[in-house]
């Protein structure tokens, strides 16, 4: 609630400023639709849903430098608003936010948010995936935001982003982030702390590398398994590194997370780590047909007490599909997968189309 | 046209000719223009870009020195191996780099598409601001190599195309051939039903469900109509038996009723005749008693009652066959003894070069109800009939008795069944016309004065009167058969029996 | 931001420039040139600026973002400002507006038809800046030229 009236009164003083510039707005439709099938399975539960029809809506609204950016996410299984910033253009290369963003500590969500159109693939990696879905990182952040760029090295793009704001906690179904819209005043959300700074060879290319860091401080919320009823909170740092690489038709991209867990109990303090990684390949056979494969996979989840929290966490994964992009901004994406997880495995196949409406 | 394209396999051909020979095209045109599309689009995305770059580079290159720079640049771009030509324009002059190359096409203006002035480079020139005012830069890249990507892969959509379609054709004949091969086969089995060899099953195998149904079908349709016509046969069969019966039946009803009537009427003549001859041999003999054995009155006397003897067996015989079974007379009696009685008889009479044999089946002592004086005679005349069909030759002359349960007519009306009693010889047969004719009284084959033609119509008489049935085989040159069954009895007969017998025989 | 004198005198030679480019103009050639406001405080913008703007990347002058508006008034424009403005095929160039308006709200473009429409758009905005044929904007004393961006 206090972080409610904070942000409303900041938008009081933005708009003062703003005063006497044009409203300009700005409007993005992501819909898709898509149809999976499980077999090969010795996991009692995959949570795969057979039928998911979703539509993300971006809305901008800009008044002078002053921007209202929020993402709204709506699906027949769910309705959330995901993001929510109010910002303000520093200038041409800096901007803040204040509000729910996604963390900048994911080079995939980062690039991707909800949009399905502009991912190739049709799953992201386990370890970028979203709280509600099953995902063992932060990715929601109430706070601030900061986003800024320079050129360097003789015209070579460095970008930033520095985040500080609430972190999720760990609930029985999983990470929760904080709801900014229904905040839970007796919540026991602590803060959390994300950077990333990567270079680019020039301000428009995909390529590029770069290092991710985050330092969350995740409290645990009525957890009833008897090997977590005791574990008050976990103090999670993150360190990663990402490099892209696009040129002609060929695109790659590669993450590693090296986690750093300290999980305290009400009676003692355990000690965890572990490493996942990714590596996805993209090939674009023809002018609209892209074929993918991404492997993923784990070193320690097996025996991380923090991972065990998640019995969805996919600890090893390979991906193969094809992209075939139709019409005018529509495509429609065939991908297989083998997913490994800590209980078991399965196999699943999917179907989906996507689009971008402006 | 309609004649040659009428089999299955030539529809399918065609039918796949014809689709794709629209299809084709249009998907060919189609998947070239994707690919030359983005083809295009993976050389003009760079080109753009990098063109943009060196202008950028250039904008923000220093004043001084400037046209030193620039050549650099020029130089950069020309090593890179992605530029042509490249010049800059700075008002009337032209800045070149120091790298030899073709000399820069003149009075050329820029390009925005592909192969817009067909002359394989593609034009790009960038308004460049500079402190004193701006410059072009112009940058020609090689459009060759793309075109020649396009034109190899148009080449291999167009081979893929065609191979596709040749190997749609190949598919289309062998699913054209997996079709008829079965259909033909079904076509042979509904000719042969049709000739009328429905015995064979039709058995043909095919992957295709329709086709299976369809064998199905077919079979069980020509089980029904295999079944149909052995019914259709066998109640032709029935009928047609049916048919001989009631014929042999009204035959033999109007055969009983013309002998009933002759030996009605035969019966009165003889008994009439019997009444007349009676005194004519008694006087005769009377007066031949008194007369000398030499004397010539002795010796017509003795002519008279020989022809009185003679005509008065005669009447006897025709009394005997219009007679019915003298119920006092009848009795269950042992068959086999009566038959060896009458054989003892014949073999005095019967000429030495005929052989006689007899032969009873079985142990069991066979009997029947009747006269057995009558069936003595039957056998007398049977055997007479036989010896008399085979003189003077030699011959064979054989009875056999036997017991069956059915009746040769296959009823089983009797319970204890049958008495089988046949005289068959080897004399000299009979022909279908006599065959016909042997048991009507008084028909005869004999020379005048050799027969009366009595003696089957007797036995014909006397084995109906005892309940039984008499039946000929006989073939001209071989020989003949006859088979007289008789019910057999086991017991006293009651009088209702025994009018049975009399009247139906 | 230069003081009022100094922009009168660059106006008076870019007036004359062009109107000396427009005498040639007449005997064929076309000039693209990007456009303000008369009024406007953005004096100049390099072609890497340019090139941002229309990409729907957020550049400032003074505080204030531009707002870019892309002329759409004739079909000869279209290749013209792929290649010329923003450096990028038409896919491309869809995608990478998507890109900036998925991750940071960006705003894309705004678009005229015509060009009595995008002279409006001019008009009542200070931060919009758009491309036209010189000849369209010749003698036009409320739209300001900045810049040549291409000219065959």
């Amino acid at each position: 609630m206090r972080f409610g009236r904070l942000l409303s009164l900041a938008l009081l003083l933005s708009w003062q400023l703003a005063r006497g510039e044009p409203l300009k707005y700005e409007f993005l439709l992501l819909p898709s639709a898509e149809g999976a099938g499980t077999f090969d399975r010795t996991v009692p539960d995959t949570q795969i849903h057979a039928a998911v029809v979703q539509a993300d809506v971006l809305l901008t609204l800009q008044q002078g430098p002053l921007k209202l950016f929020s993402e709204y996410l709506l699906s027949n299984h769910e309705g959330d608003l995901e993001r929510l910033q109010l910002g303000w253009q520093l200038s041409d290369d800096t901007v803040i936010w204040l509000g729910r963003f996604h963390e900048p500590g994911s080079v995939w969500n980062h690039d991707h948010h909800h949009g399905q159109y502009l991912q190739t693939s049709i799953t992201r990696p386990a370890i970028e995936e979203w709280e509600d879905l099953g995902g063992v990182l932060p990715q929601h952040f109430t706070g601030v935001l900061v986003e800024s760029g320079a050129d360097v090295l003789n015209g070579r793009r460095l970008r930033m982003a520095l985040a500080g704001g609430i972190a999720p906690q760990i609930t029985e179904e999983g990470l929760e982030a904080f709801d900014l819209i229904h905040p839970d005043t007796d919540s026991r959300h602590q803060l959390g702390f994300q950077g990333r700074l990567s270079l680019h060879p020039n301000e428009f290319s995909e390529s590029g590398a770069g290092l991710l860091l985050a330092d969350d401080e995740l409290t645990t919320v009525g957890l009833i398994e008897p090997a977590a009823a005791t574990l008050d909170h976990v103090h999670l740092r993150l360190y990663g590194l990402f490099a892209t690489y696009a040129h002609a038709d060929w695109k790659v991209t590669a993450t590693i997370y090296a986690a750093d867990g300290r999980m305290y109990y009400t009676t003692h303090r355990h000690e965890d780590s572990f490493s996942v990684g990714y590596i996805q390949g993209e090939y674009r056979f023809a002018y609209d047909l892209t074929g993918f494969a991404r492997w993923e996979d784990s070193i320690g989840a097996a025996s991380s007490e923090y991972l065990k929290l998640f019995d969805r966490f996919a600890r090893a994964r390979q991906v193969a599909g094809l992209r075939w992009d139709f019409a005018h901004r529509q495509a429609l994406t065939v991908q297989f997968a083998r997913t490994h997880t800590l209980e078991g495995q399965y196999s699943d196949i999917r179907l989906q189309w996507s689009a971008a409406f402006f | 046209m309609g004649r040659l394209i009428n089999t299955l396999r030539a529809r399918m051909i065609a039918v796949v000719l014809a689709t794709h020979a629209a299809l084709v095209p249009l998907l060919y045109l189609g998947v070239s223009t994707i690919v030359q599309e983005g083809y295009i689009e993976l050389f003009v995305n760079p080109i753009r870009s990098y063109s943009r770059l060196v202008a950028d580079e250039l904008e923000n290159a220093s004043a001084a020195d400037f046209d030193h720079h620039a050549a650099e640049l020029l130089d950069s771009v020309l090593l890179s191996g992605q530029v042509q030509f490249a010049q800059i324009v700075d008002g009337p002059r032209t800045l070149q780099g120091t790298v030899a190359t073709a000399p820069f096409p003149d009075n050329r203006s820029d390009d925005f598409r592909f192969g817009d002035q067909g002359d394989s480079v593609y034009l790009i020139s960038h308004t460049v601001k500079r402190p004193g005012g701006s410059v072009v830069l112009r940058l020609g890249f090689d459009e060759g190599p793309t075109l020649q990507r396009v034109q190899t892969a148009k080449r291999r959509v167009l081979a893929a195309m065609l191979i596709f379609t040749a190997v749609s054709i190949a598919v289309s004949i062998w699913l054209s051939a997996m079709i008829s091969r079965p259909m033909r086969r079904l076509r042979e089995a509904a000719q042969r039903i049709a000739r009328g060899d429905v015995q064979a099953r039709i058995q043909v195998h095919s992957s295709i469900s329709e086709v299976q149904e369809l064998n199905h079908h077919l079979e069980h349709m020509r089980h029904e109509l295999v079944g149909s016509n052995e019914r259709l046969m066998t109640e032709m069969g029935e009928r047609a038996a049916s048919e001989a019966k009631r014929l042999d039946l009204e035959r033999r009803l109007l055969h009983r009723e013309r002998i009933a009537t002759i030996g009605t009427l035969a019966g009165g003549v003889a008994h009439e005749f019997n009444n007349i001859m009676t005194p004519i041999l008694l006087y005769s003999q009377a007066a031949l008693r008194e007369q000398t054995a030499d004397s010539r009155l002795a010796r017509d006397l003795t002519r008279i009652v020989a022809a009185a003897q003679r005509a008065r067996n005669l009447v006897q015989g025709i009394l005997t066959f219009s007679r019915e079974m003298d119920a006092k007379r009848a009795e269950v009696f042992s068959v086999r003894p009566t038959i060896e009685e009458a054989l003892d008889l014949l073999r005095a009479i019967v000429p030495a070069n005929i052989d006689i044999s007899f032969q009873a089946a079985g142990w069991r002592e066979l009997r029947v109800f009747g006269d057995p004086s009558l069936l003595h005679q039957v056998v007398i005349n049977l055997c007479t009939n036989s010896y008399q069909a085979m003189r003077p030759n030699a011959g064979r002359l054989w009875l056999t008795l036997g017991s069956v349960e059915e009746a040769p007519d296959g009823s089983a009306a009797n319970e204890a069944g049958y008495v089988l009693l046949e005289v068959s010889d080897t004399g000299h047969g009979m022909e279908p016309q006599v065959l016909e004719h042997i048991f009507d009284p008084f028909f005869t084959t004999r020379d005048v004065g050799e027969g009366t033609g009595l003696g089957l119509s007797v036995v014909h008489g006397i084995v109906t009167s005892m309940g039984g049935t008499i039946a000929v085989d006989s073939t001209v040159g071989v020989g003949t058969r006859v088979r007289i069954c008789l019910p057999a009895a086991q017991q006293a007969v009651s009088r209702g029996v025994v009018d049975g017998m009399h009247s139906g025989g | 931001m230069e003081c009022g004198v100094l922009l009168s005198i660059r106006r008076l030679i870019w007036v004359i420039f062009f109107g000396l480019l427009t005498v040639n103009a007449g005997a064929g050639s076309r000039t693209l040139v990007l456009v303000v406001r008369a009024d406007s405080k953005l004096v100049d913008l390099d072609s890497l600026a340019v090139r941002k703007l229309f990409l729907g990347l957020p550049v400032l002058v003074n505080g204030s973002p531009l707002h870019p508006v892309r002329n759409r008034s004739d079909a000869d424009l279209d290749p013209i400002f792929l290649q010329e403005i923003v450096a990028m095929s038409q896919s491309a160039y869809d995608r990478q507006t998507l890109i900036g308006v998925n991750r940071q709200g960006w705003l894309r473009p705004t678009e005229a038809t015509s060009v009595g429409e995008l002279l409006n758009q001019l008009y009542a905005d200070p931060n919009a800046v758009s491309f036209m044929w010189l000849t369209d904007v010749a003698h036009n004393p409320k739209v300001r030229v900045i810049r040549v961006l291409w000219g065959d």
